[in-house]
């Protein structure tokens, strides 16, 4: 069975002003609305390093959050390391992303009175591998933060944060990282640094789903995928 | 639930936004100071003054008295009057044999003028007197030392005293003679007169041979006359067949029950004789009990108002703290965090919050309970009446108080974490992102 297996999933998004489902209250993937992904369907394997290509506003965060379990309202059948995410209830889909899924944002969220060391050994509390200062000084070391870890995130660079919000994401061990334009606010050699990473990660045996425009992180991945019109395709 | 890291994250979230939690904290600390000093005044009233001035019998006695014939409007009353209601071994002995009694024992007061005559100070005092008889073996529970209630040939006559009547000395009697203050034990072996048979107002009784007869204080009990002094009930006795016409009936006799239960049906038996009971139920104690319950309840309903307040300002403020922090929310989520332990998250700041206002709210209450003794203390008016006893601070009522203000804090965050357990961790990451 595929590492990941989307079928035939539909997400839309109610209108502003327009009613959310048909009991008026929280069912936005009922066909209401706009619709951003229509009848989706592929399948990833484990350890795939993939690119996903698409326009602004073509689904690609809205895909990286159902993948992730942090979206649930959707419809059709969607299977991340054999679990349905489809029937899962709240504590499978938290099990899932405290064990299974890393994600790293584009403007990732930290915490401001933490600095780079403890906004780790915090944030993995609620993983199923909770990471003690040992670990994750060694994490901050794998991305380049060693000097760093006392630094608080406003004393840290864009690409710093970004590499830090990858060795968060890497705390709790996860198989599958999920990335949402990673290097969009990155310069030439730190978005390169954290290509490296990634490949470092996939080379490990992890599994990657990337949202991306940038080439040279499409140029690290095996596979590249197309999202427009709310379906997917293999890109050449 | 990750209970551990729940909680550990709730104290690194009360310590970074301490001043966000801070009025919450002021309001939980307000309350349980409020709610703990009136709590701890309540007790103290009942239990240092309701209880001991205004004495009612124990559960399980009841105390029978001739009955009384009232002459409605005229308030005549003639104490064993009618036929049947003589207070008699006869009587005691077939109340001995009633269910579940235990004991029976009997009072009897001095029937003739008597009264007082002492040196106080150095200044002689005199005065007519109530004086009663109890049996030695009743009163020697109350007394230190219990073989000195016993009748010496030669040596003076034990007395015992109420410690109403020690109060009364000391709130009335010393301040408006000048003269100072006693406690229990400097009183203990005084001595006094009394002078049987011939009082002010009584004038001389019509039997006897008036003399003057020793005493001397040997303890202090609640089964003592109020005002008045008891002695040993044969010696009473004695007197009463010396200077009084009839000498045979007792004035009152004292049942001890096994339960409180028994005692309606002993009281039914009683009264269907024709004899007046009185027993807990009928005492000042319970009408002092219920004026002071009313009093202090008003306070407490104030206390629990504030306690309300302070729930429903912790709630605002917890439900624009789940707000602000919904990025925050939206990243615990993201990392594996269920809404339930969102959900948890806020209440255990509630709860620390609580917590810690309940704590040092019950410190501030103690605080200003002993403060306010300490400032009533110069308008004490007796031993017995002294602010120290205006305040008590059971175990029970530290815990009560903790517990209604964690309780309030925690209903306060009820909807803060609903609203946190329902954020959605896409829409809080994109915010963020946007």
């Amino acid at each position: 069975m595929p590492f990941i297996q989307v079928e035939n999933l539909v997400k839309s998004y109610p209108r502003r002003g327009e009613p959310s489902g048909a009991d008026g209250r929280t069912n936005r993937s009922a066909g209401l609305g706009q619709t951003v992904l229509n009848e989706l369907s592929f399948s990833m394997e484990s350890n795939e390093f993939t690119a996903l290509f698409g326009a602004s506003g073509s689904g690609k965060s809205t895909l990286l959050h159902i993948l992730g379990g942090l979206d649930g309202d959707f419809q059709g059948r969607v299977t991340v390391d054999g679990l349905e995410l489809s029937g899962a209830g709240d504590r499978e889909l938290s099990g899932l992303r405290g064990h299974t899924v890393g994600f790293v944002l584009q403007s990732p969220f930290f915490l401001s009175y933490l600095d780079a060391l403890q906004n780790i050994v915090r944030a993995s509390r609620f993983g199923s591998r909770p990471a003690d200062e040992t670990r994750a000084r060694t994490l901050l070391e794998d991305v380049g933060l060693k000097d760093f870890a006392h630094r608080f995130p406003d004393e840290l660079s864009g690409g710093q944060l970004q590499r830090l919000a990858l060795a968060r994401a890497m705390a709790s061990e996860p198989k599958l990282l999920l990335l949402d334009e990673p290097t969009g606010n990155l310069d030439l050699e730190t978005a390169e640094n954290l290509v490296r990473l990634l490949s470092r990660f996939h080379e490990a045996g992890g599994t990657l789903l990337v949202a991306t425009h940038d080439e040279r992180v499409a140029r690290a991945c095996r596979r590249r995928l197309v999202l427009q019109d709310g379906r997917i395709g293999e890109a050449l | 639930m990750r209970i551990r890291a729940v909680s550990a994250l709730a104290a690194d979230n009360v310590r970074q936004n301490r001043l966000f939690f801070l009025a919450a904290f002021l309001g939980a600390t307000a309350g349980a100071a409020v709610l703990l000093f009136f709590l701890s005044l309540h007790v103290g009233v009942q239990e240092n003054v309701v209880k001991r001035f205004f004495r009612d019998l124990p559960e399980t006695r009841l105390k029978v008295s001739a009955a009384d014939l009232d002459f409605g409007l005229f308030g005549l009353v003639r104490p064993g009057f009618l036929k049947g209601s003589v207070l008699d071994d006869d009587l005691r002995n077939a109340i001995r044999e009633r269910p579940g009694v235990l004991r029976v024992y009997a009072e009897d007061t001095v029937r003739f003028p008597i009264r007082i005559t002492g040196s106080l100070f150095g200044r002689s005092a005199a005065s007519d007197l109530v004086a009663t008889g109890l049996a030695p073996e009743i009163l020697a529970e109350d007394l230190q030392k219990p073989d000195r209630f016993q009748v010496k040939e030669g040596g003076p006559l034990p007395a015992v005293v109420s410690r109403r009547l020690l109060d009364l000395y000391n709130g009335a009697f010393a301040p408006m003679n000048g003269f100072p203050k006693m406690k229990e034990g400097s009183l203990l072996g005084f001595r006094f007169d009394l002078v049987l048979g011939k009082s002010y107002l009584g004038g001389r009784a019509e039997r006897g041979r008036v003399r003057r007869v020793q005493c001397e204080l040997v303890g202090f009990s609640d089964k003592a006359v109020a005002v008045g002094v008891t002695l040993p009930l044969e010696t009473v006795r004695a007197w009463n067949r010396e200077f009084a016409e009839e000498s045979e009936s007792y004035s009152a006799l004292y049942a001890d029950l096994q339960v409180p239960e028994q005692v309606s049906a002993l009281r039914s038996w009683l009264e269907a004789k024709g004899y007046h009971v009185q027993t807990a139920k009928d005492g000042a104690a319970r009408q002092a009990s219920e004026a002071v319950n009313a009093l202090t309840g008003l306070f407490l309903a104030i206390s629990v108002l504030i306690l309300g307040l302070s729930a429903l300002n912790l709630a605002f403020l917890l439900a624009l703290m789940v707000h602000r922090r919904a990025p925050e929310i939206g990243l615990w989520r993201a990392m594996g965090a269920t809404r339930g332990e969102m959900a948890v998250l806020v209440l255990l700041e509630a709860g620390i919050v609580g917590a810690a206002g309940g704590v040092l709210g019950s410190i501030l209450g103690v605080l200003g309970g002993l403060g306010l003794e300490r400032l009533l203390s110069s308008f004490a008016i007796g031993e017995s009446f002294s602010p120290e006893a205006l305040f008590a601070f059971p175990p029970w009522i530290f815990a009560l108080t903790f517990g209604l203000v964690l309780s309030a804090t925690l209903l306060g965050a009820f909807f803060p974490a609903l609203m946190a357990a329902k954020t959605d961790p896409v829409q809080a990451l994109r915010s963020r992102s946007a």
